[in-house]
């Protein structure tokens, strides 16, 4: 049985002018332990539609079911902090805490333990490359791709069967860029997990399991 | 729980918003009682005026040109000294009355020149207090108390004084043959009269007003108050002491025919001089009428800014929020943070306002600034949870 099933997924907005289908009927299938990259052009839906599968939006019509699970309204909450995670285009690190405390953060939302949470959150920032001069410092005390790393590494360290990326590489070196797909694979193949990232990135998608590309809200066969 | 970890680390590591948004809701709880306070601060100086400033009520002619000579009839007058409930006197005190009769010595005719004049006290005359600078020099060990009795003793003028010898016990005395004043009949009576202190104001004799009203019964003649004035023994009372007064007294009329009036059965005119007291006391109420209308525009005003001043502080962190409910925090676990963290912050206010004022004091204004500044931060918890992606989507 497929990790993740999305059957004809919607999602349109809605302004005064007209009605975007940013999401027009999608249907995909994703497995455990597989790395999937989404391409297509800029405002073809891949956000919108990364927002539905990981929980932060509902669709307006269509279903998704993960193991077997219908996600609902009721338990949308629980799937964001328990199966489903995303690395934002823009990175979406709490700007008072420091870069540790971000990646605890979701560990702790989880009910662990604060020492459980300070080592797996530490143990993550470390792969991605930001080592212990950076565990006190602010997000503003960081590079744009620091931060990154750091959002990436707080994604990670939640340990959700489900990750979802939107552009992860935009912000890095072609180097710490390959370092960062190399981790997401590893996790996916390794660790059974399911990856999800939207890409420009050719190399990327390369190195993906499957492809899939968008253009005007549909998936193209 | 992970989102109190992060309102604390707020609360910590920015302090400046939550601590300003405390002492303006701190400012706006002081207000409501303040401004009771200072109403209650204005009824109470209200009651102090009441208390303290003195009026007084002065009898004059019906047209207001003079305040001697009004010819008030002795029932009517005789009230001010009376205190059984129901008179005039029960809100009176310190009658100043003036009475007289007319006198002549020997052989001479009366005129209205020379009058015998009781007082019911040595200011009732005007020309005996410290502003009319005449003075009665007394002989022996009589004093002013002359004028409280009824006893046959006079202040003389100096020229009938010095026409008269001592008795052979040394105390001189003037005879006296009396006539009504103003004259209607043709009585006439007698008396002898101690000479206790003379004077040089005029050929009148000043005697204690009680005798006056003995020599009037027994003349069987009609006795008239010449003048009256008297102080409020309590401001409270005046309503009362106007409705009685107006039984027997008009207003001032610069156009009365007295003697109309005085067929209707109204003597004179009574002026109540309560100038300065209805200066201070109106002003007062302008001020509490102004505190009272200006107290609900206030409170809305008030519960306008608590909600706003709320409603930004959580509005300026809906990203956190958004951030946070994308995480995995349930949206009304989100909004029970964000009231509790506005609770924490309306405390020092209450409690300052507590000390202060008493927990009492305008409570309702309390809660209605408590509830909108929970309720502006709950909305905007509540607007951020709901718009998470979106807000997300935002470049930081
Ligand atoms: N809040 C919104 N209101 C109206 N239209 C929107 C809104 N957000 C996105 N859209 C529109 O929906 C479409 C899909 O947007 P989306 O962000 O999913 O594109 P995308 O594929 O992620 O683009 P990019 O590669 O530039 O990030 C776009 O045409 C965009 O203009
Ligand atoms: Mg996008």
């Amino acid at each position: 049985m497929a990790l993740l099933k999305a059957e004809e997924l919607c999602y349109h907005y809605r302004t005064k002018a007209q009605t975007v289908r940013a999401v027009d009927g999608v249907s995909l299938e994703l497995e455990r332990g597989g790395f999937y990259a989404l391409t297509g052009r800029s405002g073809s839906g891949k956000s919108t539609l990364l927002s539905l599968l990981a929980g932060l939006e509902t669709p307006m019509s269509g279903r998704i079911t993960v193991n077997g699970i219908e996600l609902k309204r009721d338990v949308l909450t629980l799937y964001r902090r328990n199966t489903a995670s995303v690395i934002f285009q823009s990175f979406n690190l709490f700007p008072l805490m420091t870069v540790k405390e971000n990646c605890m953060y979701p560990l702790l939302l989880q009910k662990r333990s604060e020492r459980d949470a300070e080592r797996i959150a530490c143990g993550m920032l470390e792969k991605v490359g930001l080592d212990g001069t950076y565990f006190k410092r602010l997000p503003a005390q960081l590079s744009g791709g620091e931060q990154q790393r750091a959002a990436i590494a707080r994604t990670l360290a939640a340990g959700t069967e489900l990750v979802f990326a939107d552009e992860p590489t935009g912000n890095l070196d072609p180097k710490t860029g390959g370092q960062i797909i190399s981790l997401l694979r590893s996790v996916s193949h390794d660790e059974k997990r399911c990856v999800l990232v939207v890409t420009h990135d050719l190399s990327i998608a390369d190195a993906a399991d499957a492809v899939f590309r968008m253009s005007g809200g549909r998936l193209e066969e | 729980m992970a989102l109190w970890l992060y309102e604390r680390t707020l609360l910590l590591r920015r302090p400046i918003r939550p601590l300003s948004a405390a002492l303006l809701l701190c400012a706006l709880m002081l207000f409501p009682p303040l401004l009771a306070r200072q109403a209650d601060v204005k009824r109470a100086a209200v009651e102090n005026a009441l208390d303290s400033i003195p009026v007084s009520v002065v009898l004059s002619d019906i047209r207001g040109t003079g305040t001697e000579d009004i010819g008030l009839p002795r029932t009517i007058g005789d009230g001010f000294f009376d205190d059984r409930p129901g008179t005039t006197g029960e809100y009176v005190y310190g009658v100043l009355a003036k009475s007289s009769v007319c006198y002549s010595i020997g052989g001479e005719g009366f005129t209205s020149e020379r009058r015998l004049i009781g007082l019911s006290a040595l200011e009732a005359e005007r020309g005996f207090t410290p502003a009319g600078g005449n003075r009665i020099e007394w002989l022996g060990c009589e004093g002013e108390s002359l004028f409280y009795g009824s006893r046959e003793a006079c202040a003389a003028p100096k020229e009938l004084f010095s026409a008269l010898e001592p008795d052979p016990d040394g105390v001189y005395r003037v005879r006296l043959r009396l006539r009504p004043y103003p004259a209607a009949e043709m009585q006439e009576t007698q008396i002898v009269l101690k000479v206790a202190g003379v004077h040089d104001r005029g050929a009148d004799v000043y005697c204690p007003l009680g005798l006056i009203r003995r020599i009037c019964t027994d003349m069987a003649a009609p006795m008239y108050y010449d003048s009256l004035r008297a102080e409020v023994k309590s401001n409270r009372g005046l309503p009362a002491l106007k409705a009685l007064l107006s039984e027997h007294f008009a207003g001032i009329d610069p156009f009365a025919d007295p003697y109309e009036y005085m067929r209707k059965g109204v003597y004179a005119a009574a002026v109540i001089h309560d100038e300065q007291l209805n200066q201070t006391v109106d002003a007062l109420e302008k001020d509490i009428r102004t505190l009272e209308t200006l107290k609900p525009f206030l409170l809305i005003f008030e519960c306008a800014a608590a909600g706003f001043a709320s409603f930004f502080l959580v509005h300026s962190r809906r990203r956190e929020l958004a951030l946070a409910c994308a995480l995995g925090v349930r949206m009304r676990a989100a909004v029970i943070a964000a009231a509790a963290e506005l609770l924490i912050l309306l405390v020092p206010g209450a409690a300052v306002r507590n000390v202060i004022f008493g927990f009492g004091a305008e409570a309702a204004a309390l809660g209605s600034i408590s509830v909108c500044t929970l309720s502006g931060g709950c909305a905007a918890a509540l607007a951020a949870g709901a718009r998470r992606f979106e807000l997300l989507k935002e470049s930081e």
